[in-house]
C-alpha cells in the first residue's frame, strides 16, 4: 500500500505552516511511508497525491473554542481548515470528487489532522513561541497516531 | 428606508471579500463597494532580506500567480543587478512563464466561469461547478483539463524546481538548462496545447456564442464599464505576457500612454479610501477622479481584456484570428464588455500555447549559455510582467550589500479593485430590486466580479481560505433587517 503523509501551509506565514514543521520532522520517521509539505491547496495537489492508496493530512486549523496547539482529528469536510480549501479551484474533498468522476486513481483519505493556531496570524518564517514550545509535542502525537493507524489496517 | 446587502465573501474566489450593496428607500441600488480583509506585514517582512531571496518569498505570497511573481522579482533582480539575461536564459524563461499563463487561465476558466454559462447562472450553487460541468460537457473534457495543466506544469517544474511555487530564478538567467531530450517532450507539450486551446475556444462559441442569451448577456449594459486600459505591449504592440513596455489607452481607444516599466511610479498614483485595505491605482497625471468611469476617469483596468484593448493585435497567428473575431463580434475596439474577460482569457492562452510551439522550435533552446554573471549592484530594480490578471510590479531597493530596504508591490487585482466596485454596481442595478433578492441574480452580480478572476490573498495578502456565503441586508442605521446564507461552496 502506497502511503503519503501531506503537511499543507504556507512557509512565509508563521503558525500557519506548522503542518509543513510536523511533515518536516516526520520523515524517515514512519517506514513505508512518504512524506511531503505543499503550499498549494485543491486541484493544485492533484499531482501530489494521485497514485498513493491513502493519505494522511496535516494541516493548520482555526477553530472556536481550541486553544493554539491542540490537534484535532477532523472527520467531516473540514471546515476551519486553512488550506484544504482553495476557492481559486475546488476544494479537496471536492478535488477527490472529481478524481473519481474521471476515473484517476485517488487515494483514500485517512485522518486528517488540524493543528489549532488561534485567529492571530502574521507574516513570519518560525512558528510562534507558543506554537513552538508544543511542536514536537505534535508531531510525536500526529506520528503514534498515524503509525497507530496503519498498524490497525494492517492486522486487519 | 435605505439597505445594504452583504456578499461576503464572494464565492469560488481565493481569500475573503464581501460585496455591501446599498438600497435606497425604493429598493433600488445606490452604491455597491468590494471590500477585502487584510493580512499586512508582507512588505516588513522583506526588509533587511537579501534580495535575492525575494524569488523564493514573493511567490508564496500567493497560491493563485506564485509564478508570476516568481518572474516579476526575477525581472526585479536582473534591473538591480545591471544584467541582462542571455538570448537562451529568455527563451526558457518565456516558455516557463507561457507554460504558467495556460494553466492558469484554463483554471479559471473551467473551474470559475464555465460553470456560469454551462450550468446557467441560475443553477444551484451545488451544481454549479466543475463536477456539474463534467457531467454537463463529459468525463473527457475533464481528463483534457487536468492533462494540459499537468503537462504544463511539468515545463515549470523543470525549469524553477516545483510547480506552481517555483524557486530559482536567478538574476541574468535561469537555473537549468533545457536539452535535446527535453526539447521532444517540450515540443509534444506546446503542440497538445496548442490543440486543446482550440478545442476550448470551440466551446466557448458553441456554448456561449451559440446561445443567444449569453450573447446578450455579455453584451448587457449591467456588464459594461468604460475605462481606460492598461497591459505590456512588445515591439510590436502586440500582445505580450513576460516583457514589453507599458502601454495605457483611453476610454476611447486613444493611446494615452506608453513607458518604460520602471518608470511606473510617474504614471501609476495609489489611492486609499478608508472602508478598503486595497490601494486603489489611479492615473497619476489625471489625477484621483473617485469611483467613476467613462470619460475623463483615472481609472483603468489590466487583465486579458486589457490585453487585446491596448495591442495592436496578438503575437501569433491563431490567436490573431480570433483576436479578429472577438472585436467583430463585440462592435470594435475597445471592448468594455467586462464578461468578454473570459473569451479574451482563452485568445492569450492560445497565444501562449502557439509562443511555446516556436520557442520548442528554436535553435538557441538548448544552448548551454543560461547565465549572464556580469552583476553589477544598482541598489533598485523594477520587474515587471503580465500576470493573468494583468499587470504586476515588483519594485525594490537594497543597501549597498544586497540588502533589501524597500519593497512595492503593484498587483493586478489592485489595479482592479476600484473598477470591481464599478462593475459590481453596475450589475446590481439592473439584477437587484429590493431586498428580496433570488440566488441566480446575486450570481450575475458575483459574475461581473469574478470576471476580473481576482485574487484577493495577493491584493492585500490576506490568508487565503473559505467561507460560506452570507448576505446581510441592513437598514440605514446599520441594524440587520435580513441575514441569507448558503453552505459553504469553495468553487
Amino acid at each position: 500500500m502506497k502511503v503519503l503523509v501531506l503537511g499543507m501551509g504556507n512557509p512565509i506565514l508563521s503558525d500557519d505552516g506548522v503542518g509543513l514543521f510536523v511533515a518536516d520532522r516526520l520523515k524517515d520517521r514512519i517506514k513505508n511511508v512518504d512524506v511531503m509539505t505543499t503550499a498549494m491547496a485543491g486541484l493544485d495537489i492533484l499531482d501530489l497525491i494521485r497514485g498513493y492508496d491513502k493519505i494522511f493530512l496535516v494541516d493548520a486549523c482555526i477553530t472556536k473554542g481550541r486553544i493554539p496547539g491542540q490537534v484535532v482529528k477532523f472527520d467531516h469536510r473540514g471546515d476551519g481548515f486553512l488550506h484544504l480549501f482553495s476557492s481559486h479551484g475546488l476544494n479537496f474533498f471536492e478535488l477527490i470528487s472529481l478524481g473519481n468522476t474521471l476515473g484517476l486513481e485517488m487515494p483514500e483519505v485517512g485522518e486528517i489532522y488540524g493543528v489549532e493556531i488561534g485567529d492571530e496570524v502574521g507574516f513570519g518564517g518560525e512558528l510562534s513561541p507558543e506554537l513552538k514550545t508544543k511542536a514536537w509535542s505534535i508531531v510525536e502525537r500526529i506520528c503514534a497516531d498515524i503509525e497507530s493507524s496503519l498498524a490497525a489496517e494492517e492486522t486487519a | 428606508m435605505s439597505k445594504k446587502i452583504t456578499i461576503n465573501p464572494i464565492t469560488r474566489l481565493e481569500g475573503h471579500g464581501k460585496i455591501e450593496i446599498f438600497l435606497d428607500d425604493e429598493g433600488k441600488v445606490e452604491d455597491a463597494f468590494w471590500q477585502v480583509v487584510e493580512l499586512r506585514g508582507f512588505e516588513r517582512f522583506c526588509l533587511g532580506r537579501p534580495a535575492e531571496e525575494m524569488t523564493r518569498i514573493a511567490p508564496n505570497i500567493c497560491g493563485v500567480c506564485p509564478s508570476a511573481h516568481h518572474m516579476a522579482a526575477t525581472k526585479a533582480l536582473d534591473a538591480l543587478y545591471g544584467v541582462e539575461p542571455t538570448p537562451t536564459a529568455t527563451l526558457i524563461r518565456q516558455l516557463e512563464y507561457n507554460a504558467f499563463v495556460i494553466e492558469d487561465h484554463y483554471i479559471h476558466f473551467f473551474f470559475l466561469a464555465a460553470p456560469d454559462f454551462v450550468l446557467g447562472p441560475d443553477a444551484h450553487p451545488a451544481v454549479r461547478n466543475i463536477l456539474g460541468l463534467i457531467d454537463k460537457v463529459g468525463k473527457e473534457t475533464g481528463l483534457k483539463v487536468i492533462e494540459v495543466r499537468k503537462r504544463n506544469r511539468d515545463i515549470i517544474r523543470h525549469i524553477f524546481g516545483k510547480a506552481p511555487h517555483p524557486e530559482g530564478g536567478l538574476p541574468g538567467g535561469v537555473p537549468r538548462r533545457i536539452t535535446e531530450d527535453d526539447r521532444k517532450w517540450i515540443k509534444e507539450t506546446a503542440d497538445f496545447t496548442v490543440e486543446f486551446a482550440r478545442y476550448a475556444l470551440l466551446l466557448f462559441k458553441e456554448i456561449v456564442l451559440g446561445n443567444e442569451k449569453y450573447l446578450e448577456l455579455i453584451q448587457n449594459e449591467a456588464y459594461r464599464l468604460k475605462t481606460s486600459y492598461m497591459a505590456l505591449v512588445d515591439e510590436n504592440r502586440k500582445v505580450t505576457f513576460y516583457d514589453g513596455k507599458v502601454k495605457v489607452i483611453d476610454p476611447e481607444g486613444g493611446e494615452y500612454a506608453l513607458f518604460d516599466p520602471q518608470d511606473y511610479i510617474e504614471h501609476i498614483g495609489e489611492w486609499v479610501e478608508p472602508w478598503t485595505y486595497v490601494k486603489m491605482p489611479f492615473l497619476r497625471n489625471i489625477g484621483w477622479k473617485g469611483l467613476s468611469a467613462g470619460e475623463g476617469t483615472s481609472l483603468y483596468r489590466v487583465g486579458p481584456l486589457a490585453r487585446l484593448n491596448v495591442s495592436d493585435g496578438m503575437a501569433t497567428p491563431l490567436a490573431q484570428k480570433e483576436y479578429e473575431e472577438m472585436f467583430e463580434i463585440l462592435g470594435g475596439k475597445p471592448a468594455h464588455n467586462t464578461l468578454a474577460m473570459h473569451w479574451a482569457r482563452l485568445i492569450c492562452a492560445l497565444q501562449a500555447a502557439e509562443h511555446n510551439q516556436m520557442i520548442a522550435s528554436d535553435p538557441f533552446l538548448t544552448s548551454k549559455d543560461i547565465r549572464n554573471m556580469d552583476l553589477r549592484l544598482r541598489r533598485e530594480g523594477v520587474g515587471c510582467v503580465e500576470a493573468p490578471r494583468g499587470t504586476l510590479f515588483h519594485h525594490y531597493k537594497t543597501d549597498r550589500n544586497g540588502i533589501l530596504t524597500m519593497v512595492n508591490l503593484i498587483v493586478a487585482t489592485q489595479h482592479n479593485a476600484a473598477p470591481i466596485c464599478l462593475s459590481i454596481k453596475e450589475a446590481a442595478r439592473e439584477f437587484v430590486k429590493g431586498s428580496d433578492v433570488k440566488e441566480g441574480l446575486l450570481n450575475r452580480v458575483e459574475m461581473a466580479f469574478r470576471a476580473y478572476d481576482p485574487c484577493l490573498a495577493c491584493a492585500t495578502h490576506a490568508l487565503p481560505g473559505d467561507l460560506p456565503l452570507s448576505i446581510r441586508i441592513r437598514d440605514k442605521k446599520g441594524d440587520l433587517i435580513r441575514t441569507i446564507e448558503r453552505p459553504g461552496t469553495a468553487i
